[in-house]
């Protein structure tokens, strides 16, 4: 095995981490210049506070209250969007009669939402709700997209050997809406979390992650305002590469064995 | 002979290209018709419209009540995240059948069965839609360039597991290739475009 094979690996990674280490690098020369944690914390006074905060349970019960909620608003914003996606292809009236109900949530501004459900719900559940406003449209309109381009040759093919409905959704559709569906969730899943978030720091439901940021930007904790912004970005990537994986899986789950 | 599909002075058009000017014909059971003709000439215009994927701007087609089409369309339309025996299996009335693995094994690609069809070269992919279209129960049997991206010799393997699914159905077989027919006898062959009738 050459040299070069053998640190091929480790060159990958420098060439992935480079630029993110030349940034920090930055943000470590301004904060140095600046000398005001207030204002500017240095990376390194960041890391300790989050090392700080993650080592109380707060933390983790924070992160994981506001996990959940915004989790189960992408799930539903997967479901309903998917469902709703399948219906309006079968029915013109139905996608016409959605079509404004998901134009106005994707022009609509979100902080629109947050005030507007905050009126209608308990402040706890609000995230999920914003959540799921945010998913649903994208979720919704790349499924209903992929089902309408739909190749029209399949569905010559389909119906010449006369397949059954379901063999129809099995042989012609899924293929056609699985791509797209994952395409989907991994956009819709950066939405939600972070619109979550924001309903979060606007609504104040008690020990969440939105809670924290607000406190820590009402006492001008700015290096705990940057711990928990570096938390959200850990945990978004995280939670970004669990469910990809696991939507992969299902979907190829589903091809083999649908 | 119990014609099958009947022709009735049938005009067809495309893009103001009339590529069907009153034909007429009756595609009997038993019989083997190959369809010829110059690109554009309306030969796969001609398989579409017997079994009504197109309609006639004129004319008349005339369909046995029942009667059951198989197709290897000139694309493949394969579902390509299936398997080649699960795209077989499709269409096959007993789900539980080992016809797909039989009819792959016979063509040769007996080996790729449980591949997923993307996986499949252009060669193997075609005989994937050609077993589907055997596989399938039907009385007529539109082939369209069926062996197409097929070498020498896979031809002649693939033209005998072919010959005895012909048997007692109306077969249109679309072709730019005249070797094609001579393994065949007591077939009839219509040129398309020109107007001629072999």
């Amino acid at each position: 095995m050459s040299r070069r094979t053998q640190l091929g690996p480790a060159l990958d990674l420098a060439g992935r981490l480079w630029p993110a280490l030349v940034w920090i690098a930055v943000w470590a020369f301004a904060a140095h210049l600046l000398d005001q944690p207030v204002l500017l914390p240095s990376p390194l006074e960041a890391v300790e506070r989050l090392g700080v905060l993650a080592t109380g349970a707060e933390f983790w019960a924070s992160v994981a209250r506001s996990l959940i909620r915004i989790a189960l608003g992408f799930t539903f914003a997967c479901l309903l969007g998917l469902a709703l996606a399948a219906l309006s292809f079968a029915s013109a009236p139905v996608r016409r009669l959605l079509a404004p109900v998901v134009g106005a949530i994707k022009a609509a501004p979100v902080a629109s939402f947050i005030i507007l459900v905050l009126v209608w719900v308990p402040s706890k559940d609000l995230s999920l709700i914003i959540s799921f406003l945010m998913g649903f449209p994208i979720m919704y309109t790349n499924v209903l997209a992929a089902l309408r381009a739909t190749d029209a040759g399949m569905l010559e093919m389909a119906r010449i050997f006369g397949l059954s409905t379901l063999d129809r959704i099995r042989s012609v559709y899924l293929s056609q809406v699985l791509p797209s569906f994952e395409a989907a969730c991994s956009l819709a899943l950066g939405f939600c979390w972070k619109a979550g978030i924001a309903a979060e720091v606007i609504g104040l439901p008690d020990h969440t992650i939105g809670d924290h940021l607000h406190a820590a930007k009402i006492y001008l904790d700015t290096p705990s305002l940057f711990a928990w912004t570096l938390a959200i970005i850990v945990l978004s990537i995280l939670i970004e590469k669990t469910v990809r994986l696991l939507i992969s899986r299902a979907v190829s789950y589903v091809e083999a064995h649908a | 002979m119990e014609a099958l599909v009947t022709f009735n002075g049938v005009v067809k058009s495309f893009a103001g290209n009339r590529v069907l000017d009153g034909f007429s014909h009756a595609f009997a059971r038993g019989t083997l018709t190959f369809i010829e003709g110059p690109s554009g000439a309306g030969k796969t215009t001609l398989l579409r419209l017997a079994c009504g994927l197109e309609t006639p701007d004129r004319g008349s087609i005339d369909r046995l009540a029942g009667v059951r089409f198989s197709y290897v369309f000139q694309e493949d339309r394969l579902c390509e995240n299936l398997s080649a025996a699960a795209n077989v299996r499709l269409v096959c009335p007993d789900r539980g059948s080992r016809l797909p693995e039989r009819l792959l094994e016979r063509l040769g690609i007996g080996d790729r069965a449980a591949t997923a069809v993307k996986k499949l070269s252009g060669g193997e992919k075609r005989r994937v839609a050609l077993a589907r279209a055997l596989a399938a129960p039907s009385d007529v049997l539109l082939l369209d360039e069926p062996l197409t991206g097929l070498d020498g010799e896979t031809r002649s393997e693939v033209l005998e597991v072919v010959r005895p699914h012909l048997a007692g159905k109306a077969v249109l077989w679309v072709t730019h290739d005249k070797d094609e027919r001579s393994s065949f006898e007591g077939y009839e062959v219509i040129v398309v475009g020109s107007r001629d009738r072999g």
